[in-house]
């Protein structure tokens, strides 16, 4: 066998245990949430059924639907915000001088890495006497927050590689430096703006423990938190809903992560992964 | 004194960064007429750009002040700079800088757009410049679909849309082929004739200088070294920096000693004596037995048949650069290397032996400090 | 000037205003809640450092503390090399590389808290699909979840299975930047596919390798989704860990008690940051 073979077997190894290792639990987890009762393997009483998906959707006192619907609408703010907000951000770290701008970058990025735990204890106090807690408010804002520093990572890739002659242009053209930002630099770079709205949508879609701990009930609890706390009504973990709930949730996350996957990449590389 | 003159009073400019400390303008002051056609010239890293960022409003002076006019646009006493909007002033760049996201109609619109002009004076001014550009069937395209020359033609366009009353270019041709900058110079210098838009033009290529510009200003490292008309420059260089740096190739610039002989004057390099004519004469006087540069340009020199006369020198030849129209021989002399620019194929092969003649009327004295002692 | 500088606190105000507010006040928060008796129901009172005196009589804490950093260790080295291996394969040119990319996404896609569930179905002891596996094979069943060192080996691969995606991500993007002439240099000088590897790729991608197995500690030490749902700290606290410990605090509504412990992850998780900011030359990126 020479080096082309062999380099090509290990490929085809490589693949085959990506797919396997990465999809065999996505493909459980479909079974199971189209399956009568989730025991089948060992009674061997495997059956179809759409009973799940009606049950989830329909029952109202699941909630299912309020956690998706809260998980969007939360998310979706969030995730905007904070790409806007890194924006601007951005905009100021790639274009002007000043003092201390290190000190910003780095301690943003430092913060990222704080934690959930060691934020939350308080943000609970700081809610609870906002009154905050179990509204949307109370998830926001700590989203935006929290995933600024990924916003701001990515977007200074982005905007640190516009020439300044571009800004220049701009400027002689009469613009401001909001305009700019929204009419030349914005546009620019869009694909690093996408990159970023999807990836801190997730990243806020995918939040647990903030959730968890701000929340109380439906009216604004997201679906990591309902997924996870999803009780039957004789306290057997009710299987056939939560994996149904979890391939109703994970669609739009899977359809992002397969159609974008090229803006995600770049995104989390700031760029340097191409195609 | 008109709208559209230009005056830059002791401007200085430094740039502190974490790292250094770079002074990039040092006590310029230029004024710069209405209507002119003016060129700043000088060597990458010298400090143009940064001139022309001030004049722009893009950059504030460290000290001094400019006036448009009238009108003080930046002072660096009062801290006071208006923005480019303000100004009044149009700029085109040396990567063009053009919008890649918008195409090319946009791009010229964009000036208009952002001063919120209605839809159809938009209409008309872009159709018109384009027009005036040449550019009217490439208003569709994105700019990244267009040669070198289509888009400096675009950055043109979007400059003169909104009539500046200045108008800024920083080294507009440098990124084109040899070809393309000849020919869209003679159209640059035809639309700034037409427009009679007062202009400041930057460039570190002499030909273009000498082409373009009414009158031209030489930078060095910061420091203004000469303004004047493109040929009084080139024929009476303030300084050997100057010197060199009009004319291609370079002026040749050779270790002399004055002497004085009977009353005439003679510059004694290596072991070959050039007597000078009255004018260099007089000047040199005071400098018995000095010192000094003596500045030849390599088209100053001619072969000679035979080395008949006092007037003619002998050298060998160690290099011949043939350039089609033009023959460069490099010769030495002593241990001076001298170059000599012939019209004409001389028919030379290295290792050579020649005799050439000096022009002596266009010798240039410079003391051991750089400076023209005939100025 | 002034009104670039202007400009420039307009721009950064609304970041610094939100991250402040929400992450940096909060911290010191937690640090000052950390220093009283805060405890629902009782009066709240000032105790210093009593409450890092009482880690030290916690024998759950240092448990906690035991298992987050070996959870931490073995995670964080396997998802390095299988990383390392996914990157090479997402790396290279083939038919429908963009939906190997893409399926290599999913697992760090969707919320940790559905692949936990996944997988806490697949460890169960009666049904799940696990012991359904192993039992075909060689007719044995292992109590996934019931014993310390199987809840940890499940925990473990679970965590692996999420997070390995994101390393490889982040070592392709290194892999990438290695110039393509080093390979030809090397293919020139004779080296074999496993030689370039070792002298080629791997010194190369070095500087990434490290940045992201310090980001991934990082992480890795704050674990708290998938054990939450997976094993919920059991068996017997033998997988709680130092984010749960605190957490549960926190629902008993001691404040005080599990600010500490919160505090005290705060400092390690800061520390390696620090390193991870020192080591992962974002000055020059940044400037
Ligand atoms: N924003 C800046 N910060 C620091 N130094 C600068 C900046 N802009 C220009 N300089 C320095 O000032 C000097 C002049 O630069 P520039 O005006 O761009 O030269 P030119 O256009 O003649 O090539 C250079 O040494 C350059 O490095
Ligand atoms: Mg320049």
């Amino acid at each position: 066998m020479n080096e082309e073979q062999i380099k090509k077997l290990l490929l085809a190894v490589g693949i085959v245990f990506i797919v396997v290792f990465f999809l065999f639990p996505f493909g459980w987890m479909v079974i199971v949430s189209f399956s009568a009762s989730p025991d089948f393997l060992i009674k061997g009483n495997l059956s179809f059924t759409l009973s799940n998906y009606k049950d989830i959707l329909s029952i109202r006192s699941l909630h299912f639907l309020n956690y998706l619907k809260n998980s969007l609408i939360i998310s979706g703010i969030a995730a905007l915000s904070s790409a806007l907000i890194g924006a601007l951000a951005a905009y100021a770290i790639s274009r002007f001088k000043f003092a201390g701008k290190m000190l910003i970058v780095l301690g943003v990025l430092a913060l990222s890495m704080f934690p959930q735990i060691s934020i939350v204890g308080y943000l609970y106090k700081f809610m609870t006497r906002l009154r905050l807690i179990n509204t949307y408010s109370a998830l926001i804002f700590p989203y935006i927050a929290y995933s600024l520093p990924l916003a701001l990572w990515i977007l200074l890739s982005y905007f640190s590689r516009i020439p300044l002659e571009i800004d220049r242009a701009a400027q002689v053209d009469g613009a401001s430096r909001l305009q700019i930002l929204r009419k030349v630099i914005l546009p620019i770079a869009l694909p690093g703006f996408v990159s970023a709205v999807l990836l801190l949508f997730m990243f806020s879609f995918n939040e647990f423990l903030f959730a968890l701990m701000l929340t109380t009930d439906f009216r604004a609890r997201t679906v990591p938190v309902g997924i996870a706390l999803f009780q039957g009504l004789h306290g057997e973990i009710p299987w056939g809903y939560i994996m149904s709930a979890s391939v109703v949730s994970t669609i739009p996350v899977i359809l992002i992560a397969l159609l974008a996957q090229r803006y995600i990449i770049q995104g989390l590389t700031g760029g340097a992964v191409k195609e | 004194m008109s709208a559209s003159t230009l005056r830059i009073i002791g401007l200085s400019k430094e740039f502190r960064t974490l790292r250094r400390y770079v002074v990039a303008l040092r006590d310029i002051n230029l004024t710069i007429r209405e209507g002119e056609f003016f060129v700043v010239l000088g060597p990458s890293g010298c400090g143009k750009s940064t001139l022309l960022n001030i004049l722009a409003g893009l950059e504030k002076p460290t000290e001094g002040e400019i006036w448009f006019g009238e009108t003080l646009v930046a002072d660096a006493k009062q801290k006071r700079s208006l923005t480019p909007k303000e100004r009044n002033v149009a700029m085109v760049f040396q990567s063009y800088a053009l919008y890649p996201h918008l195409n090319v109609f946009e791009n010229i619109a964009f000036p208009l757009r952002i001063a919120k002009r209605p839809k159809e004076e938009i209409k008309k001014g872009v159709l018109e410049v384009a027009r005036l550009l040449a550019i009217e069937n490439l208003l569709s395209a994105k700019p990244k679909e267009l040669s070198g020359g289509q888009r400096q033609r675009v950055a043109i366009a979007r400059a003169i849309i909104r009539h500046p009353s200045v108008f800024l270019l920083d080294e507009p041709l440098s990124n084109l082929d040899a070809q393309l900058r000849v020919r869209l110079r003679e159209e640059l210098k035809n639309l700034q004739r037409s427009l009679g838009v007062t202009t400041v033009y930057v460039t570190h290529d002499q030909a273009e200088a000498m082409t373009l510009g009414d009158r031209i200003a030489i930078i060095n490292q910061g420091i203004l070294q000469q303004v004047g008309d493109p040929m009084g420059v080139y024929r009476h260089p303030t300084n050997t920096f100057v010197a060199r740096f009009m004319g291609t190739p370079p002026m040749n610039l050779l270790k002399a000693k004055v002497l004085e002989q009977s009353g005439k004057v003679y510059v004694k390099i290596e072991t070959m004596t050039l007597k000078l004519d009255e004018t260099t004469s007089r000047s040199l006087s005071a400098l018995k037995s000095s010192d000094v540069i003596v500045g030849i340009r390599p088209e100053d020199i001619k072969l000679a048949e035979q080395a008949s006369s006092a007037r003619m020198f002998a050298a060998s030849v160690r290099f011949v650069e043939r350039l089609g129209a033009d023959f460069i021989l490099y010769v030495s002399i002593g241990n001076n290397k001298v170059l000599i620019k012939l019209h004409e194929d001389p028919g030379i092969k290295e290792g050579d032996k020649i005799t050439f003649s000096i022009d002596t009327a266009k010798v240039h004295i410079f003391d051991l400090n750089g400076r023209n002692i005939r100025k | 000037m002034n009104k670039d500088f202007r400009d420039t606190i307009i721009f950064l105000s609304p970041l610094l205003l939100f991250v402040s507010l929400f992450m940096l006040f909060p911290v010191l928060g937690t640090f000052w809640l950390s220093l009283w008796r805060d405890v629902a129901f009782l009066p709240r009172k000032f105790v210093g450092l009593a409450n890092y005196l009482r880690l030290f009589k916690d024998t759950q804490f240092w448990q906690s503390m035991i298992f987050t950093l070996i959870f931490s260790l073995i995670s964080v080295a396997i998802e390095m090399v299988l990383g390392i291996i996914v990157a090479l394969v997402i790396n290279e040119r083939f038919h429908l590389r963009g939906a190997i990319r893409g399926i290599s996404l999913l697992p760090w896609a969707i919320p940790a808290i559905i692949g936990a569930r996944i997988w806490q179905l697949i460890y169960r002891y009666d049904y799940g699909l696990a012991n359904y596996l192993l039992g075909s094979v060689s007719g044995v069943s292992i109590n996934w979840l019931g014993t310390s060192g199987g809840a940890m080996f499940s925990l473990i691969l679970a965590d692996v299975w999420r997070t390995t995606p994101f390393v490889a991500i982040i070592i392709l993007a290194g892999l990438q930047s290695v110039p393509e002439e080093l390979y030809k240099q090397a293919r020139v000088d004779g080296a074999n596919l496993f030689q370039r590897f070792v002298k080629v790729t791997l010194p190369s991608i070095k500087p990434v390798v490290i940045v992201a197995l310090l980001f991934r500690t990082i992480d890795a030490l704050r674990v708290f989704d998938i054990i939450y749902v997976i094993t919920g700290g059991g068996p017997g606290g033998a997988t709680t860990s130092l984010s749960l410990h605190s957490y549960k605090y926190f629902l008993l509504g001691d404040f005080g008690y599990g600010s500490t412990i919160s505090f005290v992850l705060f400092i390690i998780a800061f520390a390696l940051a620090l390193l991870y900011i020192r080591l992962g030359r974002f000055r020059e990126i940044a400037l």
